[in-house]
Parts: structure tokens; C-alpha cells; sequence
């Protein structure tokens, strides 16, 4: 190998000694455009999901709440009753009912 | 209006962002591809980091402004994968107690897309042994013919050290080469 092969003035020295795969470029900006389209779709389902389980989450609140406060009330009136009833009671009575609990 | 504006203005608007981007991708392809490639040496490689580019880009459209040109701003985010993607290479090896850059220049030479003569090869073997960033500098400047104001506005660092840089670089390699003959 000479001198001037190995000098950086030499022009084939300069020339890129890489290749590239047939159309590569041709085909690259459709792989990226896919590539980002996929992506777009993930994250439209990322949402999807989130707003599914924000309707579940209000769904089970809406069914939940009118379930505890009717349990609520209908415990109160039973409460409600039983102490009508104690007030009716003599005290005699009262007492003899308490003892044989 | 300039060339540029125009172009942010489609990429900043939904209807034109997508077909716009892909013309950037048209144009910025191959540059960027030859950049990556001189300092990762296998195409596949160089293929993951272009995309990465390309995907970063996209993701961060909205956030840029023009306040860089175009090329100068995908050349950035094109340089930072490719220095993430060596330093992870650099740990990899150090874990196996093995030199990135022999493994680098084994990977090259295997490489079916690599189709440098003899003198190439010691050209590479010689950039090798430089310091990255000065390799990269070496490679904008020997390689690409870039102006020492492109690189400075991609790299972040003063003409005047860039200067420095690649006189010191190709003093190197000369030195390098001239021993290969011996």
C-alpha cells in the first residue's frame, strides 16, 4: 500500500465504504409512518381502556349508593319501629321482656 | 414567510402534520442515516437509531418553534441516540471485560453492507482509537464536508474548539496511518 492510498488527501479515502440494503430509503418514510400509525392506534386504545374503566367505576358508584342508602333506611325504620314499640310498653313489662332476652 | 415557517405551520396543524412529516422524513432520510451510520458502523443498527430519530421528532413537533433550523434540530436528536446507543454498547462490553470499539471494528468488518478496501479499513481502524466526540467531529468535517458553523450549531461548541478538535484528529490518524505502513 503507498503513501498517497493511505493520505486523508486521497480522495478514495473520502468515498463512504458502507451500502445499504436495496430501496431501503425508498421504503423507509412508509416504515415510519406505519411505525407511527401503530402507535397512535396503542394510545386511542390507552384511552379507550382509561374510559372504560372510568365507566365501570361510575356505573358500579351509580348502582352502589342508591343500594347502601335504601339498606340505610330501611335499618332506620326497622330501628324506628322496635323503639315505638319499647315506648308502648309499661315499664313492668318492659323489664320482664328484657330479663328473658 | 419563510420556507420553514410554512413547514411548521403543516406540522403544527392536524389535517397537514402527518403527510408533512413524512416529506421530512423524504428529505432529512439520508443525511441523517450517513451520520449515524459513520459512528455505529452496521446498518441495523443505524436503521433502530434512525427511527428513534424520526419517532423522537415527531413526538416533539409541537414543542419546537423554529428556533433552530430544521436539519440542525433532527441532526441533535440523531447525534444524543447515537451517543445513548454507544455508551450502552461501551457498558455491555465492559460487563464482558471486552473494548467496544475492537468489538465495533470486528462488527464492521463482518458487516455484509461494509465494502471498504484495505486502506478504509485501517482509515476506520485509525478513527477508532479518537475520542467520540472528536470522532464525530472528524467524521461531519472529513466525511460530510460540513462548515465548522453546522457542526458548532449541532454539537453546541465554539468554531474555535471544533478547530482544535479536527486538526488534533487528523493529526492522529495520520500518525496512525503512516505507522500501518511500517
Amino acid at each position: 500500500m503507498t503513501k498517497e492510498q493511505l493520505s486523508l488527501d486521497n480522495k478514495a479515502l473520502k468515498k463512504r465504504p458502507f451500502k445499504t440494503p436495496e430501496d431501503y430509503f425508498d421504503n423507509f418514510p412508509q416504515k415510519i409512518t406505519q411505525q407511527l400509525n401503530e402507535q397512535t392506534k396503542i394510545k386511542h386504545k390507552k384511552h379507550i381502556h382509561y374510559f372504560i374503566y372510568v365507566a365501570a367505576a361510575v356505573m358500579m358508584l351509580l348502582l352502589a349508593v342508591p343500594l347502601f342508602l335504601k339498606q340505610h333506611a330501611n335499618q332506620s325504620t326497622t330501628e324506628d319501629y322496635e323503639l315505638y314499640l319499647y315506648s308502648q310498653l309499661d315499664q313492668n313489662t318492659y323489664y320482664y321482656l328484657l330479663s328473658n332476652l | 414567510m419563510t420556507e420553514q415557517d410554512t413547514l411548521l405551520q403543516a406540522l403544527h396543524h392536524p389535517d397537514t402534520a402527518a403527510k408533512a412529516f413524512e416529506d421530512v422524513v423524504r428529505t432529512h432520510q439520508q443525511a441523517l442515516y450517513w451520520h449515524i451510520r459513520k459512528m455505529v458502523y452496521i446498518h441495523d443498527d443505524t436503521d433502530d437509531i434512525l427511527q428513534n430519530t424520526f419517532i423522537k421528532a415527531w413526538k416533539g413537533i409541537k414543542a419546537f418553534k423554529g428556533e433552530a433550523n430544521i436539519s440542525t434540530w433532527l441532526y441533535r436528536i440523531a447525534t444524543n441516540e447515537t451517543i445513548n446507543f454507544l455508551n450502552q454498547k461501551k457498558q455491555r462490553a465492559q460487563i464482558f471485560g471486552n473494548d467496544y470499539t475492537t468489538e465495533l471494528f470486528t462488527q464492521l468488518i463482518a458487516d455484509p453492507y461494509f465494502d471498504g478496501d484495505e486502506a478504509q479499513k485501517k482509515l476506520q481502524k485509525a478513527i477508532l482509537t479518537l475520542p467520540e466526540k472528536q470522532r464525530l467531529i472528524f467524521n461531519m468535517k472529513y466525511f460530510s464536508d460540513m462548515t465548522y458553523e453546522e457542526i458548532s450549531d449541532i454539537l453546541s461548541t465554539s468554531t474555535g474548539a471544533l478547530k482544535a478538535s479536527y486538526h488534533h484528529a487528523t493529526k492522529k490518524i495520520e500518525e496512525i496511518l503512516k505507522n500501518s505502513m511500517l
